[in-house]
């Protein structure tokens, strides 16, 4: 479980999250909307515990984040961020592997390590990528090697533990997307929970339990998608024209050209 | 479903490849500190060499060879080359950069200025090497000092920093350089462009006793070496303390260079070619890195002292000008075969 209380954060005199409160519960999938600049990489790396809020506070499981050493932090959430500076020439294996520091920092990867790493790499569909080079992947590819290095921090046991992924469908073709979120929503039916910032609200209207939408700053709503994913909500959100389009029991979220 | 079995995981390869190259390296390490304890003026053989570290009967001549020339400097060697091949694999983990190596935060340059501002007013071979360390150590904590914005350390700053550091040490080196008498002139080199002659056993002992545990610190970092090749925050995510991991691993890095630099002057390009090579070899994983890549430094260096005595026996050539000359060209052309293979 994961609560952000009250919290705001500032890069210098400009204010990027202003009072923000969430809560995600153990086993919950939230996803966050929001247009370009309006917080929300902000928003998961103060709760991620990267950045530090002023004021305000994180509680994951209910421990204050900013008490917890990195290792421990670690060992409660697993961070997919945007981007990822690597271009070593690891092979995929060993960057997958390379979730597993938290858990032991000064000895070699034992065979239990290597197994939720190759199952990982299995839930990433990425089987039989182990031994291709990282920088040699597209990067669809590269973006997958980090979800399963970040599936495979989460370990064996995902029940309270807690899952960021910072827009995890970007750069991938829709077949891979689903997967990538398939492998959340398999995480959080295990009691993990996920906070998963999306572009695409199809997407989070189908796989979350509950949608936060952020606009300059602060959260506009958040509850269940049958609530949020409206016409006025994402218009308000976007600041663009929307339409619900209705298809039997399936609803489509449509931005029209202006 | 089928069972996932670790046991059967691919980087057995590259393991086994591994395990192949330290066998190589360890058996050419001890061939070469062999073939040095026995090149050189003066007849001392492998019998020689047998019956000294056996204690049986020796010839006395033969005995004081080895333990006052011949020895001192073949452990001179190892320190250097273990030192700088460790060191350069660490910083270029720390940096991201396969271009840093020791000399890039100025440790080097500052180390050999501290030696010839030590040699200028003080005769003691105590203040040389203090001089070096001193002065070695204040040249990187001004590179970091310099290369850190908002409270960070950041990564171009600080390259640049080493830059400008060590380009104000070579000034001032070349300063005294110029307006020193012809005799001197001789000493100043040593210091700029390396040498394992004076290897004498009490300045082996100062460095050793700096070195080993540095190179334990930088071996038994291997994980956290790696991690940080993610990059800041992800390594943050990751569990890791960054600060942490850059100032016990940064200042390890510093400490054995400038401790080497402190009895074999600077040898040039072996922190930067070693594990530059060995990452070619086996990757960059530093758990097969690191060991292999001080393996690799000893064996460069030692292998560079034997060349520097055996083209000219009674003045032998500086070292770091054959560690360059071999390193270089060996260097390219591992570089242009890989190229072209991930081409």
């Amino acid at each position: 479980m994961i609560e952000a209380k009250n919290i705001s954060f500032r890069y210098g005199s400009r204010s990027a999250l202003d009072g923000v409160s969430l809560k995600v519960e153990d086993g919950e999938f939230a996803a966050i909307l929001g247009a370009n600049g309006a917080g929300k990489s902000t928003l998961l790396k103060v709760m991620s515990g990267y950045l530090k809020p002023s004021p305000g506070e994180i509680l994951i499981n209910g421990c204050p984040a900013s008490k917890m050493s990195p290792a421990k932090l670690a060992k409660e959430r697993a961070v997919l961020e945007q981007e990822s500076l690597l271009s070593s020439d690891y092979t995929v294996l060993e960057t997958v592997l390379l979730g597993r520091y938290a858990f032991s920092p000064f000895a070699a990867d034992d065979a239990e390590g290597r197994t939720i790493a190759l199952a990982a790499i299995k839930s990433a569909g990425l089987e039989g990528f182990e031994d291709r080079l990282y920088t040699q992947l597209s990067g669809g590819e590269k973006r997958r090697v980090q979800l399963a290095r970040a599936i495979c921090q989460i370990g064996k046991d995902p029940c309270k533990k807690i899952l960021f992924l910072d827009e995890p469908s970007a750069g991938l073709d829709p077949a891979h997307a689903h997967a990538a979120m398939a492998a959340a929503k398999k995480l959080s039916q295990n009691g993990c929970s996920i906070v998963a910032i999306l572009h695409d609200a199809n997407l989070a209207a189908e796989y979350a339990d509950k949608i936060a939408l952020l606009k300059s700053g602060e959260i506009l709503a958040f509850g269940a998608p049958e609530n949020i994913i409206t016409a006025e909500l994402m218009e308000k959100t976007y600041s663009a024209r929307c339409e619900i389009i209705k298809n039997g029991k399936n609803k489509f979220v449509h931005f029209p050209k202006a | 479903m089928q069972k996932i079995d670790a046991r059967r995981t691919p980087n057995a390869k590259t393991a086994g490849k591994a395990k192949l190259y330290a066998a190589f390296l360890a058996l050419l390490f001890l061939g070469l500190a062999t073939l040095s304890l026995c090149t050189g003026s003066g007849n001392v053989g492998l019998s020689d060499i047998a019956a000294y570290f056996t204690s049986s009967n020796s010839d006395e001549t033969a005995k004081l060879i080895i333990e006052h020339i011949r020895l001192p400097r073949l452990c001179a060697g190892i320190i250097a080359g273990v030192s700088l091949a460790l060191a350069g694999a660490g910083l270029q983990s720390l940096f991201r950069n396969p271009l840093a190596d020791p000399s890039i935060t100025g440790v080097s340059s500052g180390a050999s200025l501290g030696a010839v501002v030590a040699i200028s007013f003080f005769s003691s071979v105590w203040a040389l090497q203090i001089g070096a360390l001193a002065f070695g150590v204040l040249a990187a904590v001004a590179v970091c000092v310099i290369g850190r914005i908002d409270g960070k350390i950041s990564i171009v700053s600080t390259l640049l920093a080493g830059i400008a550091v060590n380009a104000f040490c070579g000034a001032i080196i070349g300063y005294c350089m110029y307006t020193v008498r012809d005799a001197g002139l001789k000493g100043f080199i040593f210091w700029t462009l390396g040498s394992i002659d004076r290897a004498d056993w009490s300045g082996i002992a100062l460095s050793a006793a700096i070195c080993i545990p540095a190179w334990l610190v930088i071996l038994l970092s291997y994980k956290s070496l790696n991690i940080v090749s993610l990059g800041r925050q992800q390594a943050f995510h990751a569990g890791a303390n960054v600060g942490m991991i850059w100032i016990v691993t940064g200042f390890a890095s510093v400490a054995m260079t400038a401790a080497s630099v402190a009895i074999c002057g600077i040898i040039g390009f072996v922190g930067l070619v070693v594990p530059h090579i060995i990452r070619l070899l086996v990757g960059p994983d530093n758990k097969r890195l690191l060991p292999l890549s001080a393996f690799g430094g000893a064996c460069l260096v030692i292998f560079s002292d034997i060349v520097s005595r055996t083209v000219s026996p009674t003045d032998p050539v500086p070292i770091g000008v054959i560690t360059a000359l071999i390193g270089a060209p060996f260097f390219v052309a591992l570089l242009r075969r890989k190229g072209g293979e991930n081409d």
